[in-house]
């Protein structure tokens, strides 16, 4: 959960890196609570603008993490924006560990 | 004395069935669709397939005052059919017990009309693979631009959060 807040603490970041793990708990999280805003907004017939909303705001955060993870992998952020690829660049271990294991 | 009681009971009941009068009439049917919302009629694979959504469909009219009277239903569905332009009434469509639809029928033509948002929010997908893979599909198609660039952007993410909702309401 931590890594989840501080994901939206650095939405505009794009300097640094970040982890396979902040990356990920950010992702899973993110999953939860978009489903849980979903179900709320359909079972209560609330505006749709609510969830848009949350999608706009956790979709800058996804850009700014996942441009960190794609960089902390070695590969241009860029991919990021680049359906299924950003997924399999995100998921590969960050330049440390490929050189370490090298 | 009790001759007596029962025979005023039974001229009561008499008389009130000789001027009873009938003021609407309905039709009552089931429809099945399939996983798109296509109507199927073959028996042989309504049996076969799980995957199809049965409803209870009711359509009934109520006759308004204006409306001449009726002694038996067939008499009025008779006039309906012989004097369309004399109707007056109201027509209401219930789906599964719930209704969906209401209409007023002034000299034979619609006036007012309103549909019910209950007929969205109904189950309509079975709780199977398919069903859920299905709403999953038309949840994705039927979002605006913006959600529709975002979904395709974050790609696995917004599918799963699809796969989650559609589990949750029709299982």
């Amino acid at each position: 959960m931590k890594n989840y807040f501080l994901a939206y603490m650095n939405i505009f970041n794009y300097k640094g890196e970040s982890t396979i793990k902040q990356f990920w708990s950010f992702f899973l999280i993110n999953i939860i609570v978009s489903s849980l805003i979903m179900f709320i907004v359909k079972k209560y017939s609330l505006s749709n603008y609510i969830y848009d909303t949350y999608v706009a705001i956790s979709f800058l955060v996804f850009l700014s993490i996942g441009f960190r993870r794609i960089k902390n992998a070695g590969y241009s952020g860029w991919f990021i924006l680049m359906p299924i690829v950003n997924i399999i660049f995100a998921s590969l271990p960050s330049k440390e560990k490929q050189i370490e294991s090298n | 004395m009790k001759k007596l009681l029962f025979g005023l009971i039974a001229a009561v009941l008499l008389s009130n069935l000789s001027f009873s009068q009938v003021n609407s009439t309905s039709i009552k049917g089931i429809i099945s669709v399939d996983l798109k919302n296509k109507l199927v009629k073959e028996v042989s694979e309504i049996s076969k397939n799980e995957d199809i959504v049965y409803s209870t469909i009711n359509l009934v009219f109520k006759c308004s005052d204006k409306m001449q009277t009726f002694s038996t239903e067939k008499e009025l569905k008779e006039f309906i059919s012989k004097e369309p332009t004399k109707v007056n009434g109201t027509v209401e469509l219930f789906v599964d017990n719930e209704l969906v639809f209401t209409t007023q029928i002034v000299d034979g033509e619609k006036t007012k009309e309103e549909v019910f948002n209950s007929l969205s929010t109904d189950k309509k997908y079975p709780c199977t693979y398919k069903g859920i893979r299905q709403c999953a599909i038309d949840g994705i198609h039927s979002q605006n631009w913006f959600e529709m660039a975002t979904c395709i952007a974050e790609g696995f993410n917004c599918v799963v959060v699809f796969y989650i909702n559609c589990t949750i309401d029709n299982c």
